[in-house]
């Protein structure tokens, strides 16, 4: 079995760890100051990483011990600092998309928006995304979807009678 | 056991299996198009975030990573090996050219010098 390379586990996938903790998180810093976490506790981890496992399954599984370690040690500090590229803001339409999105990212229940992210931004499949939480890829499945009604009506669904009340969901 | 349309439409986005019936059956339902434009959509505001972390975090993980960056002295040092070198080449150049001696265009330097006197080592119009 060989072992995978921290240095450049850390290149291919730093950017996707972040992306992921600014969205939970709301803050540019705090996710910064996480991804460089999840990395540090990467290097220690290297050896025991098995291979039946994706990498980047097995680092947002770190990155998501990493946030729960957070809140446990902090109480969530509600942000609302803006945590967009000012480049991108220049452009009116996908400010007003990101912003949007954003908020209603934010209002999602943690285990929805963190299923949500964990398929959207890091690309992992029901399966991983149900080891890494530890629920099961029903359970994922259905977080995910619920994730998807909520910010479809959130952000205004592009047709009226698509329209789907999350709600209506059985839980 | 039954699922929502829409959440069979989300799964199938997500490149999870689902069963051809339910997926065609999801499709025939009023909304469902629109329901995957939007899912669509979100994925594509999602994608669209460019955010990237501070080069600090880039700093801090080659330290902890042992990369270090290139500091100046040692490009200053490569920069003067490679002139160096340029000078040595430079240098055997002209020594080998100047070792090579003269060219086929150019005379013999003398080596010695023979004086004839007139009327002693030589008669002009005698024939012998």
């Amino acid at each position: 079995m060989s072992t995978p390379d921290a240095a450049r586990l850390f290149d291919q996938h730093h950017l996707a760890v972040f992306r992921f903790l600014r969205r939970m998180t709301g803050s540019l810093s705090l996710a910064e100051d996480l991804t460089q976490e999840v990395f540090l506790r990467v290097v220690r981890g290297i050896g025991s990483y098995q291979e039946r496992s994706r990498e980047i399954s097995w680092i947002f599984r770190i990155a998501r011990n990493v946030l729960a370690d957070r809140h446990r040690s902090q109480a969530r500090t509600p942000v609302d600092a803006p945590v967009h590229d000012a480049a991108a803001l220049a452009r009116p339409a996908v400010q007003a998309l990101a912003i949007a999105l954003d908020q209603a990212l934010s209002r999602l229940p943690d285990e929805e928006r963190e299923a949500f992210l964990m398929r959207e931004v890091g690309g992992l499949g029901y399966r991983e995304i149900a080891e890494a939480s530890g629920a099961t890829p029903d359970a994922a499945r259905m977080r995910i979807y619920r994730a998807r009604l909520a910010l479809r009506q959130a952000l205004g669904p592009s047709r009226s009678a698509a329209a789907v009340n999350p709600r209506e969901v059985s839980k | 056991m039954s699922q929502d349309p829409l959440e069979v439409l989300s799964a199938f986005m997500d490149g999870e299996p689902v069963a051809p019936d339910a997926l065609a059956a999801a499709l025939h339902v009023p909304g469902a198009r629109d329901a995957l434009l939007d899912f669509a959509a979100l994925r594509a505001g999602l994608a669209a975030d460019d955010s990237r972390p501070s080069p600090a975090l880039r700093r801090a993980m080659d330290g902890i990573l042992g990369r270090r960056a290139q500091p100046v002295w040692r490009v200053l040092r490569g920069f003067a090996a490679v002139v160096v070198l340029a000078l040595a080449a430079l240098g055997a150049v002209s020594l080998g050219m100047r070792s090579r001696g003269p060219t086929a265009d150019e005379p013999p330097r003398a080596t010695r010098v023979i004086q004839f006197t007139p009327g002693v080592d030589w008669h002009e119009g005698v024939q012998r």
